[in-house]
């Protein structure tokens, strides 16, 4: 298990940018791969019907009604999972700004919830919908949020549950990463995330006790644009 | 009859449903698994000539899924299925597949790579 989740983090290491652009953009061109596989499937299946029915063989209607069906909803999925990458891409195109943290957070958890269920976890979110304006780096407040997700995700197991959270308090913003397992956890070596976190002056505070672990990424309101520049 | 059966397993059920229907319509016993854990125990109980593995699965994932399944039915070839076909990816494919297909699937390309491992084994 140890040489497992040392694996799993040095798939997805920490220490650029870059990498962290590549590992979200690997995990979603997957999934947008299978739904291309989909469609291209089913558009084989309706070619199978087709020459079947050239040699007499009936279509009915039926099928080709779950046919169209199964292609409206992958291009439906494709477009929404597009839709997403596209939204995440563009967060980095203003070293600073105002933005919707409740919005940027549960878009970087919908891209995230392929990595998640791979290792079979469950991935939640609470409040599913929120509005938060902060003002920062998006990018690198994403980042370290991302990150701080992976080390926590390396210590979960199948079946197990972790849940994303966001509340407001006077001075800052709480972002809550909580991994709930009914067993001690030991918390993960959060060194380099910290050092991300320093940068844009957020602060990392874990907890574990007999039923998992809880991670608050303590974000300040206003992010200089200096700090980590 | 059938000329063989093959389970398919891939946690993405409309891609795995899809394929067995292409490959029934072909007159040849398919059937899926969405996990490996599953895919593993009907393979306790039923016979299966030829399997197609995703290694990107939830819970036990697709190397430790067929390292069970080289164990427990030697003589059954594996064909891995893989994303991209990368090169990161082909370095982290396991050993004991018989062969591999990228996505997506061509449905002629895969009914001959499993007559081709079948005959090898």
């Amino acid at each position: 298990m140890i040489e497992d989740k040392e694996k799993f983090r040095i798939r997805y290491p920490a220490d650029t940018e870059i990498r962290f652009f590549g590992t979200i953009t690997a995990s979603v061109t997957h999934e947008l791969n299978n739904v291309m596989s989909i469609i291209s499937q089913t558009g084989g299946l309706l070619e199978d019907l087709l020459s079947g029915n050239r040699l007499g063989r009936p279509i009915s209607p039926e099928s080709l009604e779950r046919i169209a069906g199964k292609i409206r909803a992958q291009t439906t999925r494709g477009t929404d999972i597009v839709n997403r990458l596209n939204r995440f891409a563009h967060g980095a195109d203003e070293p600073t700004g105002m933005f919707d943290l409740g919005k940027a957070l549960n878009n970087l958890g919908q891209l995230a919830q392929r990595l998640a269920t791979l290792r079979g976890v469950i991935l939640k979110f609470t409040p599913e919908e929120m509005t938060l304006e902060l003002e920062g780096c998006q990018f690198r407040i994403l980042q370290t949020v991302f990150l701080v997700l992976l080390a926590i995700l390396s210590e979960a197991q199948k079946g197990e549950t972790i849940t994303l959270s966001l509340e407001k308090n006077a001075d800052c913003a709480r972002v809550g990463i909580r991994l709930d397992t009914g067993r001690h956890c030991e918390i993960p070596d959060l060194s380099r995330e910290k050092i991300i976190a320093g940068n844009i002056g957020a602060g990392i505070a874990p907890q574990n006790d007999t039923n998992g672990i809880i991670i608050v990424i303590r974000l300040p309101m206003k992010t200089p644009p200096t700090v980590g520049q | 009859m059938s000329e063989f059966k093959v389970l398919l397993i891939d946690d993405e059920q409309e891609l795995v449903s899809t394929l067995v229907e292409r490959l029934q319509y072909r007159d040849i016993d398919a059937a899926y698994e969405l996990t490996g854990s599953s895919a593993i125990e009907r393979m306790r109980r039923e016979k299966f000539d030829v399997v197609v593995l995703d290694l990107k699965l939830p819970g036990i994932s697709g190397s430790e899924t067929m390292r069970v399944i080289n164990k427990e039915h030697p003589n059954v070839p594996v064909l891995i299925i893989t994303g991209h076909g990368s090169s990161a990816e082909m370095q982290d494919m396991p050993k004991g597949a018989a062969d591999y297909l990228a996505k997506p699937i061509n449905i002629d390309d895969l009914i001959e790579k499993m007559r081709y491992a079948m005959n090898k084994k």
